[in-house]
């Protein structure tokens, strides 16, 4: 089966984890050295502090380890479970933290989209992110940015607002709406 | 409150999103624990953001990391800690060795966590062939141990072994172990004097060697795969 770090077999990793769910540690080594690199990135990004960001993605895969034998498809591919685990961690340790925001390292949708390799091209096996890709693509900008923002940055209503120098309203309806129009997009392009 | 379908819907989507937060996001998490309708409506909307974290690109994570979670999950001391407490576990310990039962225990489990020789888990040389067009990735996952992912697949003869190579400046060569292919893909373990060999590395490569391979300490069959050490 081919490798490449930028793709990864949905087959594969549902096999690894199946593996993991037996308590197969070389599998786990596997899964780990083949996902973490991106759940890290996402980590980083969301928490702002690599410490901490090691911290969640050392909490996540020993959870993983723990509850490997109770994934099925129906929370998602690997990958997409993967990407909950380490971010839901993420998420509630904003919750529990009261964290600076650096604005130096932002990303921003645009560059997200021009400056890498491809969201669209390298992962030629992950139709979910080429859907979701597409979709946002069709929001406002002012929707994008703060969809963008809170899903990479974890940034609350009133954190977007001070960002984005916007009415706390206007984020508020921008999230809202472009929330709706991502579902009804992915609901249209399921269907197709 | 009643809650409709509607707005259900749209405070699952902003507490997946993370833009929910204080007393609502408490109250929220504590409801999809106990309504299966909350549940599956915050589920939805995990799996239809989560893909977003695939657009971003892949960083480095430190070897340190993946040792925390070695020493967590497998290490005999820290599950002994955890079932019996500090004290009970060097007893333990002491009498488990006394008893050889260190014996029995996976090589992985016994090894305490080593001091870090390299910073980050990465790819640290690519093996190819002169006529075939196979890449051999050979990467450090932790300070000892190495992972080798092939880009297609590799049948192996039952009667052989692939032995891994570390060739020094000047020109021995030194054994990192024997290549047992997982499908595609392969973890050795280091000893501390392979792990040595590591800092001092000019070539690798891969033989083709009798079943438990080379009898005598240096590639005894033709070498199938070489590729330099990338540079750091």
């Amino acid at each position: 089966m081919a490798i490449d770090s930028g793709m990864i077999m949905t087959d594969e990793l549902v096999a690894l984890v199946e593996r993991v769910g037996k308590g197969d540690k070389q599998a786990f080594a596997v899964l780990y050295q083949r996902t973490s690199p991106r759940l890290y990135t996402l980590a980083i990004s969301v928490l702002r502090n690599r410490d901490l960001a090691q911290e969640v993605l050392q909490e996540s895969f020993i959870n993983v380890w723990k509850s490997a034998s109770s994934y099925h498809s129906g929370k998602g591919s690997v990958q997409v479970w993967l990407n909950v685990v380490v971010r839901n961690r993420c998420i509630d340790c904003l919750r529990q933290r009261m964290t600076q925001i650096h604005s130096s390292d932002f990303i921003d949708w645009n560059e997200l989209v021009c400056n890498q390799p491809s969201p669209l091209q390298t992962l030629q096996n992950h139709h979910e992110a080429k859907d979701l890709a597409r979709c946002m693509e069709g929001l406002s900008g002012p929707q994008k940015q703060a969809l963008t923002l809170a899903f990479f940055h974890g940034l609350s209503h009133s954190e977007l607002a001070e960002k984005t120098q916007s009415p706390l309203g206007s984020i508020k309806s921008s999230i809202r709406r472009g929330l709706a129009s991502l579902r009804r997009c992915l609901h249209h392009a399921s269907n197709q | 409150m009643h809650l409709t379908n509607e707005i259900i819907d749209s405070v699952s989507a902003q507490y997946v999103l993370g833009t929910l937060r204080g007393k609502a996001a408490v109250r929220w998490k504590r409801l999809l624990e106990e309504r299966a309708d909350i549940n599956e409506h915050v589920t939805q909307w995990e799996q239809l953001l989560a893909p977003m974290a695939h657009w971003l690109p892949e960083t480095p994570v430190p070897v340190s990391v993946w040792g925390h979670i070695e020493k967590e999950l497998f290490e005999p001391s820290t599950l002994i800690k955890k079932h019996l407490g500090t004290r009970w576990a060097v007893i333990g310990f002491a009498m488990a060795a006394s008893l050889g039962l260190w014996l029995t225990l996976p090589l992985s489990l016994t090894e305490p966590t080593k001091p870090l020789t390299a910073e980050y888990s990465t790819a640290i040389a690519t093996l190819t062939s002169d006529h075939q067009n196979l890449q051999w990735q050979l990467s450090q996952i932790s300070d000892d141990t190495l992972s080798i992912a092939v880009n297609t697949n590799w049948q192996q003869a039952p009667d052989r072994s692939l032995e891994l190579w570390a060739i020094d400046a000047s020109g021995t060569p030194h054994s990192l172990g024997l290549i047992n292919l997982d499908d595609d893909f392969a973890i050795l373990k280091l000893s501390d004097s392979q792990r040595s060999q590591l800092t001092d590395v000019t070539l690798f490569a891969i033989s083709d060697e009798p079943r438990g391979g080379s009898p005598n300490n240096s590639p005894t069959g033709p070498v199938l795969f070489t590729g330099k050490p990338h540079k750091s």
